[in-house]
């Protein structure tokens, strides 16, 4: 049974790099199966070999269909990958060939029929069991994560030195600063997570949102740390960098997606899809 | 010892005089020492430190400032623990109270990449 889509997406992903693969729609913990095109422009060898990250992809090989510059490689992985940025092959060629250092790529939603397992409407109606046995909640707020990487790690010290203990507990509790200029009175909301605007408040009432970030492979807390002393400091030039995205809409929070359909009506419809 | 400022692209590398140390992940700032703390996204922030009661240091940690700020990296002095306002520091005064630390020492002055910085 086909359970998931995939939208088409082409490109050229410059190697070592990443690419994205789109949005797709799944159920999760599915292991699907992606056709991924490549032309590697200069590589005529019929030996070409794809060496995937072994992390992110499983298993990997070439299958031999297309012309000589032109290879379908089926890629296989796990679906908590597929939203992320994914890491592009790696090229190994023979000697006496050169390998261009890019690809392009052109991913096709024709092969989505090879997709396996489906949950059965007993385990699904296990899970609709299981999200019921809480009422809604409602998570405006991200805490942060234990880092995996040691730039992080040090960055994060140089931070918790800089806000002190107890602001920086509520950073990680939070995932976010604020800082008040005490010329401009604005007070800064700074993000950890990556693509979000620095909102900007005035007497309580939020009066901008910021889009600005720090580029050349900078760690998110260098980021938070750059933003922070700015804001105390030259918020001026913060706005002289940044581009204005206009006040926020003030959201009431909504509480979270409830299925108020009966278990007996839910468990029909399980089993009428499954 | 070098600190890479920015990344390879456009890789700017300062040199880091040998008569200053960097501090290790948990080490203790010594006694009579200053600290320049520089974010680094190659392999992570670093701590520098140098004697401020050591004429010879302190001419190499002006050589460090100045070679920074010329990198595009903004000083700022902060307050450990919160506690002490934040500016920015112009230029390098290693006689200002900041700077000049007693035994246990109460500020760094912390090198950002405001260069760096962009419009999304």
């Amino acid at each position: 049974m086909a359970a998931f889509m995939g939208d088409s997406s082409s490109g050229t992903c410059t190697y070592p790099g990443t690419w994205n693969p789109g949005t797709w729609n799944s159920n999760a913990s599915d292991t699907v199966l992606k056709l991924v095109t490549y032309d590697n422009g200069t590589y005529t060898s019929s030996d070409a070999q794809v060496y995937l990250n072994p992390q992110t992809f499983t298993p990997y090989y070439l299958s031999s269909t297309g012309s000589a510059y032109e290879r379908t490689i089926d890629i296989e992985w796990q679906t908590n990958n597929l939203r992320g940025d994914i890491t592009c092959p790696a090229w190994y060629a023979p000697a006496g060939y050169t390998v261009s250092n890019s690809f392009i790529y052109n991913t096709s939603s024709n092969s989505w029929s090879d997709v396996y397992p489906v949950k059965s409407a007993k385990e699904r109606m296990r899970e609709a069991l299981r999200s019921r046995l809480a009422g809604p909640a409602i998570i405006t707020r991200k805490f942060i994560r234990t880092p995996d990487d040691i730039r992080e790690t040090r960055a994060r010290d140089a931070l918790r030195r800089i806000l002190g203990e107890e602001k920086y507990r509520n950073f990680l509790k939070n995932g976010f600063v604020t800082a008040r200029n005490p010329r401009s009175g604005y007070v800064y909301q700074i993000f950890h997570e990556r693509n979000r605007f620095v909102r900007v408040f005035k007497d309580g009432k939020c009066v901008e949102r910021l889009c600005i970030h720090l580029q050349h492979g900078f760690t998110p807390t260098d980021f938070v740390i750059t933003m922070y002393l700015m804001a105390l400091n030259n918020d001026k030039d913060i706005w002289k960098t940044a581009n204005k995205q206009g006040r926020s809409i003030n959201r009431e929070p909504s509480p979270a997606n409830y299925n108020s359909v009966s278990l007996p009506e839910l468990f029909r419809q399980f089993k009428k899809v499954g | 010892m070098k600190v890479t400022v920015f990344e390879k692209s456009v890789k700017k590398e300062v040199k880091i005089p040998t008569s200053l140390r960097v501090l290790g992940d948990s080490e203790k700032v010594p006694a009579g020492c200053s600290i320049f703390s520089i974010l680094n996204q190659e392999d992570g922030d670093k701590r520098i430190v140098w004697d401020s009661r050591n004429l010879a240091e302190i001419r190499d940690a002006k050589d460090l400032f100045d070679q920074l700020i010329a990198e595009g990296m903004r000083p700022y002095v902060v307050g450990s623990d919160g506690q002490k306002t934040k500016e920015i520091m112009t230029i390098f005064d290693p006689v200002a109270e900041e700077v000049l630390m007693g035994d246990a020492p109460e500020s760094e002055i912390v090198f950002t990449p405001q260069k760096a910085l962009v419009g999304g």
